[in-house]
Order: C-alpha cells, then structure tokens, then sequence
C-alpha cells in the first residue's frame, strides 16, 4: 500500500535529517531531502511528493511561512505537512495548525508516533 | 541467522581451503614423481573426489545453515582421514606412518579445539593400522593408455578445482558483505558513542582494565598504554574503591549489572570528575565471566547544564521579580496620582467656593452661639441668580416660619447686596442643632432681625441672619460680632481660594511636565486634561481644533470605553488597569489605570486616565521567552539524532548485536528520554516562574485517565515486582480540567510510588468524589517521609535525603510542577506519610 510513497524531508539539521532518511526508508518510503525552506518549496512544486516533513526554526524562511507558501499553491496545497519541531510550547502548535499543518510532533520524536501520524497523513489525502 | 555463524564459516573457509589445497598438492606430486600401481591410484582419485565433493556438500550446506552440528563434528576428522590417505597413496606406506599423518594433524590442531585434535587422532590411527595391514598386490600398467588416463585426470581434477574456487569466492564475498555491515554499524557506534562523550571501559574479573575508548581518555588525561591491564582503582576516587573489591565487586560479577553508580574519576593531573558508572558484565557462551563492560558518564556537563539553567532561571526570576517590583510600584504610583487627581479635580472643578464658605461657616456657627443670644442663625449665599439658604434653628419649625425667614431675608437682600431675588429661587436647607433646647415650640412671630451682608473680594455675595422672638434681642455689640464674623468669613474664604489656586497650578504643571500621560474627562464623557506626554503617546499634535469624533477614535484605541464600562460597573473609586498594545504613532504597550472622580457626596465627577508606556518592560518579556525557546531547541535537537540512531539500531541490527550490547542501547535509549523529561521540567519550571502556564480545559472523566496512566506503568511495576492496584467509584463525576497536565501530575505520583517502593510492595491508586471535589490519590508501601519534610518536597530541587538522592535520581522538580498544575486548577495537594511506612499523595480537583 505505502510502497513507493515518496516524503520529503525539509530539515535544516544534516544528521536529523539522516535518522529521518534511514528511518523512512526502512519503513518502504522513498525520500528526498531538502536542507532549506526555498530548495523545499522548489523540490515540492517540482517532486510532488505525498507528504512533506517539515522542520519550523530554519535559517531562512520558518517552517511556519513554508507551510502557508505550500498551502497557497493550487499545486502543492493537498500535499499533507507534519511538522517536527524541538520547539516545545504549545502555542507554537496552534500556530503550526493554523498555518495549515497536518500534524505537529516534538522532537526527540517518538518513532511510532511519527510513523502512525504519516500513514494517517497519507490515508486522509487520499 | 544464528550468532554463531560467523566463525564457524570462518573455519570452515580455513579448513575447505587447506585441505583442498594440501590435497592437490600432493596428488600432483605423486603422479609427478612416483610411478605407482593402477588399483592404488584409482583408490587415490576415488579419495580425492570424495574429499571434494564432501567439502562442497557441507560447505554449502553449512552456508544454508543445515546439519550445523554434525557437519561441524564430521568436517575436521574427515578431512584429516582424507589426506591420511593421499599420503599413504601418494607413496607414505613405504615409510614410516606416524610421521607421515604428523601434517593433517598439525592443521586440524590449528583450527579445532583439542577435543577434535584427539578424536581425529584416533581415526587417523585405527585407519593407519588398517591400511597398513591389507596393503597387498601392485598390478603394472604401462604405455599411451596410462598416459591417457594421466591427462584425464589431470582434466578432471582442474575441473573439481574451478568449481571449489568458485565456491570459495562466492562464500568470500558473502563473508566480506557481512564485515561491511558490520563495520557500517560499527560506524554508527562510534558515533553515538562520540555523541553521548560517556567513557566505555571494558574491566576484566580481576579488576583490571582491558579496553578503553578515546572519551574516557580524554576525560582522564591519560594515554592508552598507561592504563591497559592497571587496576581500574586507578582512575576512580579511593572512596568509589569499594565497588571494585569484595564483596561488592563479586556481588556485582554475580548480580551481572550495576545502574547509576555515582563515583569520582581521579585525572593523572588529580583532578576529580563526577560520574555516573553503569555496567554490565559480559559473559561467554558457557555462562563463564568474560569482564564487566561499564559505561561511564561525565556528570559535569549535566552538572553545569542543570547549574547553568538553574542560574539562567534564577536571574530571569530575580528579573522578573524586580521587573514585577517596578510594575507593582508604578500601578501603586499611578493608583496614588490617580487618586490625588481626583481630589484635586475635586477641588478644582466640582467644588464651588460656597461649599467652603459652608465650612467656615459651620466652624465660625460652633462658637457664634455662646457670643450672641439667637433663637435662627441663617446664612444665604449666592450662586448667581439662585441662591442657597441655610437655617440653623434651635426649635421646630413650620412652614409658616420658614416663609418668614425666607421673605424677610430676600427683601433684606433685594436692599442689601443689590440683587433681585425671588423667595422662589431660594433653596433651603433646614439644619437644627439636637443638643441645644430640643423640642421647644415656636411661639408667635420673630420679632428681632439682624442681618449682615457676606463680602468676598468686595462682591457681596450673601447675608447672615439670625432672629429671635424676643424684642430688641440684639444690642449693638451683638451687631459688632456679627459684622466681625462676616469678616472672617471672607477673609478665611480668600486664603482658602489662593491655596486652592495655587495647589491648582501646581497640579496643572506636574500634569503638564508628568512622563505619563493623564486624560481627564468630565460626567458628560468631555475632554478637561490632556497632557502632553499623552498627546506624544498617542501621537495628537493640538487637541483645539480636533473633532469630538476624532478624539473619541484615539479614546477607542485605548479602549476607554471598556475602562469606563468597568468602572461604572464597579462600586467605589476603584481603580481600573489595562495593557494596551498600540500600532501608531509607534508601535508601544502602555499600561492604562483609569479612576473615578467623585465628589463629597459620591456623585461622579469624571474619570482620570493615566497612560504608562510599558513597551520594554514587556519586550525584557519578550526576550525571557525567546531564550526559553532558544534553551529548549538547542537541547532538543542534538536529543534527536541521539535518540533516532539508537531506536535504528534497536530496531534494525537485531542480528548485529550480542545481547549485552541492545541493552546498552537500550540504556541510552531511556536516559535519552529522562532528560528530554528533565528539559520539559526545567522549561514548565520556568513558565511557571513566569506565570506563563497556561491550562487547556475541558470535561474529562477521572477514572478512565487513571486507567490510561496506571497501564503505561504496568511493565516498570512488573519489573520492579510491584503490585499495582486501582479503585475508583464508576460514577465519578465529570471535571473541568487539562487532562494533559492532570496525567502529568498522575505519572508523576506513581513513579515516585513505583520507584521509592521496595521489591514486592504495593501501589494503591484511588479516586473518589469529596465535598465538591474529586479526590485522586497514590499510596506507596515505600521508604515513607518524615513530617518536616512534608512541605520541602513540593518546594523546587529539593529531595529528601542525601542518603536517598544518590540511590533514586529525579529532577526535584516533578512534585513543584504538580503542586502548580493543582493549584492552577483550584485543587489542593499534600502528602500524608510516616518514615518506613509508606506514603500517601492526594490532589483534588473542584467540581464544576
């Protein structure tokens, strides 16, 4: 069923984003990476992944502008977004899902969590 | 795949290798150099093509993981007799036997353990005798068909041989494959490792050390070679010996694991750091010591990290404190002013001059009486065309006299002070003097009057009278002291009028020149003061030639309106605070206080306004915040990487790791999660001593939450041998609460239950309806507090005992956390306990 579905992963943590990769991957999805929030936003017009894990303090453009870019775009605003953030206050998940995200997970994340939170992602997309 | 598996095809890659070879090599020699009967050749190849195809089969099947066992027994004296017989064919029978199976048995003796070296011996000899015994005919063979058969041979040898060489590389790869992985999570260990900076010893039985990693070099300052095979005494304190020698060393070789063990590391410098030791002690496949793997943690980093946002969180609480000082004081100053304002406004615009007239003349009236003999004292004062009439009179009166006293008075002042006025526009006010001949009648007319004109800055503005029912009551000294009273009455009401000026000008230059700004406003809602630092705040330029509308627009942006709501709503000169975030001029907070104004008689005068610009006290705020955040983020992230590759390594290497190494991840894996769980508490600890926790409420049913909490404890509980038991009423009533923070509380009570509890004790949770409150509570069957420490739980980073602190290891913060999380809810929390017996935790939460 989830074979082959394809998740990018915008984090701007090298190593984060490793666990993440390997994690995902081991679980059958296919993974693309970007390392920042303008690379993200291309890489989702052009990709199309089917989900989007998107991390919130990033150099740049935040997870939060990220995630309203992304649900502005007639081509990219069905793409469900989990959010996964070391921010640990819960007014930071009120404005994750008014910006439109699907999910919002603290990090150090919980693997089951994260995994169950995708597949339901995917299963509303759809 | 079995853990096993690797050096067995180890072996058996050496064994099949050498043996392979050994026998082609003397094959070859053998036909090269010995000329040698048909029938022993044949036999010869028929020995080789067994030794072949016997290692191929059991290679292959070892490979599959088949007939492991048996193959393991069978490969070794199999292959031994094999090349017995190759040497024996290849010629050795001439020779003497002992000597000649001397070779096989040096190679199976390098590969084999003993057990074998001895059984294939014994083979090797009973087939020795045999063959020794029945080796009997030659039969020549000469010509082109040897030769023949020679080159045959030789084919089909080269043939047997490609195939083993093939199978070789195939098997070497897969072995090779097998190592890269390895090494890849080898890799991933070093990471971690070098992640977590933890030292890694390895401590063989006897105490000494046998590996150690880089981490623990650096912390020690030592090199390598100076403490491989020391005793590992060395690098610990001389109090921490203990655990390395007996009893406690054997109990811990015996116990097989030791957790948390506090100690010092001694430096070669001298230096000591705390740590924290935990190990586990390896073991061999027979169960035998192998030595004790320990890791060891720097405690420093979590020390000065714990230490660090200690004094991060004091200095924002001493901050926030003196910033919350300040605000006390300056809503305490602006209280203050707005209160003297109103009086003053009192006195400036309520109050008219007549009422101070009033005053003086109820002072000057007290004494009148014992200088002149009057029956009516009566004071008209002007106020324009209307005009106010007092009388004092010492008897009861009627209308009848009232109308005398009231026309006789405004004839007089129609003659007196030049005026035109009607008894009509007279207001009375009839006072009378209890104390002084009560209840006398009035009887017949009044026949004297003596009336004085009042003089105030040469204006007359009234008259005192008085009268009596007496005839020619008034001699001409009583005329005197009245005009004499007149006198001082305007004299005292001019001082009274310039102090109360001049007070009036002192007052309208502080408003003037005041940092904050003031907005005065009269009963009807009208602008009266606008200071400038108001004006500047609100960035007005001139309010003349302003619009009413436009001024009301500004008033709506500091929402006045509601201010003043608030304050007609409220009873009494209540004062009215309110932060205000403004955009324009310049984005700024201010703090607003709005006052009522009233005047002697409790009617509403106005409001008085004053506006404190706030803006960096709440952006000092603003910065506490972000570096809470900041803290948290920081701390967080590195956790992740941490905690993502060991669950990877949990999950996936499950045939990479022996045993003992998964419950070192495992490890990790939880002290990851402990101080992701302190970092939450250091973070709520410092909301709260900001005040910024904040509940989320909503309608949750106690007894299900209970339920939920208590099974996520049913592993630890069972692993500790603790018994956990739950009882609440199915009826309980519903609350209003936040059943993330409630479930905080919760987890927090039965851990502590759980952790100070011994092996075979008992947790109870209850929870049960109270006078209009719900009523949860944890008792343990624990070490139990002492009374005096009942209060100092609750209170942050505090543990009870040394002695406990060391065993059981907590933040300290988890009880100050509950206590704030219940009082937010309106609840109470408290324990009940005796040292030794156990302890009892109680929260409740009112009813709604």
């Amino acid at each position: 069923m989830k074979m082959g579905n394809k998740i990018l992963v915008i984090d701007d943590e090298p190593l984060v984003v490793e666990v993440l990769k390997i994690r995902l991957e081991m679980n059958n999805y296919e993974v693309i990476i970007a390392r920042d929030g303008v690379d993200g936003l291309e890489r989702a017009m052009r990709e199309k992944p089917d989900l989007i894990i998107l991390d919130i303090v990033m150099p740049g453009l935040d997870g939060y502008q990220i995630c309203r870019k992304l649900k502005e775009d007639r081509k990219t605003k069905t793409i469900p977004v989990i959010m996964l953030t070391a921010l640990g206050q819960s007014a930071g998940r009120k404005k994750g899902y008014s910006s439109g995200a699907y999910d919002y997970i603290f990090k150090p994340f919980d693997d089951e969590e994260l995994l169950n939170s995708i597949e339901r992602a995917l299963k509303y997309k759809k | 795949m079995e853990r096993t598996s690797q050096p067995d095809v180890f072996l058996l890659n050496i064994a099949y290798k050498y043996t392979g070879l050994l026998a082609g090599l003397v094959w070859a020699l053998t036909l090269i150099l010995k000329e040698i009967p048909l029938n022993m050749f044949a036999q010869a190849f028929s020995v080789i093509l067994v030794t072949v195809l016997f290692n191929i089969t059991s290679t292959k099947m070892m490979l599959k993981g088949k007939f492991l066992k048996l193959n393991k027994i069978l490969i070794g004296p199999l292959n031994v007799i094999f090349v017995a017989l190759l040497v024996y064919y290849s010629g050795g029978y001439k020779s003497n036997l002992w000597v000649m199976f001397l070779l096989p048995l040096i190679i199976v003796s390098l590969v084999y353990t003993p057990k074998q070296v001895v059984l294939s011996a014994s083979f090797v000899a009973i087939i020795c005798s045999l063959l020794y015994f029945f080796q009997t005919e030659r039969i020549e063979f000469e010509g082109v068909a040897w030769l023949l058969l020679k080159i045959g041979i030789f084919f089909v040898v080269s043939l047997l041989f490609t195939k083993i060489v093939d199978l070789e590389t195939k098997h070497r790869r897969a072995f090779q494959e097998k190592s890269r992985e390895l090494t890849k999570t080898q890799d991933y260990t070093d990471n971690i490792v070098k992640s977590m900076l933890d030292s890694l010893i390895v401590i063989n039985p006897d105490g000494r050390i046998e590996k150690i990693n880089k981490a623990a070099l650096d912390i020690l300052g030592y090199r390598e070679r100076e403490l491989i095979k020391k005793p590992v005494t060395r690098i610990f304190s001389q109090k921490d010996e203990v655990l390395f020698r007996d009893p406690q060393w054997e109990e811990l070789l015996k116990k097989g694991f030791v957790r948390d063990f506090e100690s010092t590391y001694v430096t070669k410098k001298g230096d000591r750091i705390p740590v924290s030791l935990s190990g586990s002690v390896m073991r061999d496949g027979e169960g035998k010591t192998e030595g004790v793997v320990a890791v060891v943690r720097d405690m420093r980093a979590l020390k000065t990290l714990i230490a660090g946002l200690e004094k991060a969180g004091r200095e924002i609480r001493e901050y926030s404190e003196s910033l919350e000082k300040k605000v006390d004081e300056r809503t305490k100053e602006i209280r203050k002013h707005a209160h003297e304002f109103s009086i003053i406004y009192e006195i400036s615009k309520g109050i008219s001059y007549t009422l101070d007239i009033h005053q003086i003349l109820e002072t000057i009236m007290g004494s009148l009486h014992r200088l002149i003999d009057y029956d009516v004292f009566a004071s008209l004062l002007m106020e324009g065309k209307k005009g106010e009439l007092i009388i004092e009179s010492y008897h009861s009166v009627n209308e009848k006299f009232l109308q005398a006293v009231k026309s006789n008075l405004a004839g007089v002042a129609n003659s007196l002070l030049g005026r035109d006025v009607r008894v009509e526009d007279l207001r009375v006010t009839l006072r009378k003097e209890k104390s002084f001949r009560l209840g006398q009648q009035v009887k017949g007319e009044l026949e004297s009057f003596l009336n004085v004109p009042l003089v105030i800055d040469n204006v007359p503005m009234g008259i005192l009278h008085i009268s009596s029912f007496r005839k020619n009551a008034f001699s001409e000294d009583d005329i005197r002291i009245l005009h004499t009273v007149a006198d001082q009455v305007a004299s005292a009401h001019k001082k009274l009028k310039d102090l109360i000026f001049k007070e009036k000008r002192k007052i309208e230059s502080m408003v003037e020149s005041m940092s904050e700004g003031v907005i005065m406003t009269d009963e009807n809602d009208n602008l009266v003061v606008l200071n400038p630092a108001a004006k500047g705040m609100l960035g007005i330029s001139s309010i003349d030639s302003m619009p009413d509308e436009e001024m009301w627009n500004y008033f709506r942006k500091l929402k006045l309106g509601r201010m003043y709501q608030k304050l007609s709503e409220q009873a009494g000169s209540e004062v009215v605070t309110e932060d205000v975030d403004l955009d324009e001029p310049k984005p700024i907070t201010l703090k607003i206080a709005s006052s009522l104004v009233r005047n002697h008689l409790g009617e509403r005068l106005g409001v008085v306004t004053i506006l404190r610009d706030i803006t960096k006290e709440k952006e000092v705020d603003r910065m506490k915040s972000d570096f809470i955040s900041f803290v948290s983020h920081e701390l967080r992230t590195p956790l992740t990487i941490v905690k993502g590759f060991v669950t990877i390594m949990l999950d996936e290497a499950s045939s990479r790791f022996t045993r003992d190494q998964k419950e070192h991840l495992s490890y990790i894996n939880e002290s990851i999660d402990r101080l992701s769980r302190i970092i939450s508490n250091l973070l709520d600890i410092s909301k709260i001593d900001a005040g910024r926790l904040r509940l989320q409420k909503k309608s949750i049913d106690v007894g299900s939450l209970i339920k939920r909490v208590a099974r996520s404890f049913r592993l630890y509980a069972k692993s500790k041998g603790i018994k956990l038991e739950i009882s609440f009423d199915s009826k309980l009533s519903r609350v209003l609460a936040d059943p993330d923070r409630v479930t905080q509380v919760l987890t927090n009570f039965i851990d502590n239950a759980i952790k100070f509890s011994d092996k075979n004790g008992e947790v109870f949770i209850e929870a049960k309806e109270g006078k209009d409150v719900i009523e949860v509570s944890v008792a343990d069957s624990g070490i139990g507090i002492s009374p005096e420490n009942f209060n100092r739980i609750f209170n942050k980073f505090q543990r009870v005992e040394k002695g406990v602190s060391s065993k059981l290891r907590g933040t300290g913060l988890g009880l100050p956390i509950s206590k704030e999380i219940i009082r937010l809810h309106g609840g109470e929390i408290w324990v009940e306990s005796e040292a030794g017996k156990g302890s009892k935790f109680t929260f409740t939460l009112p009813q709604k």
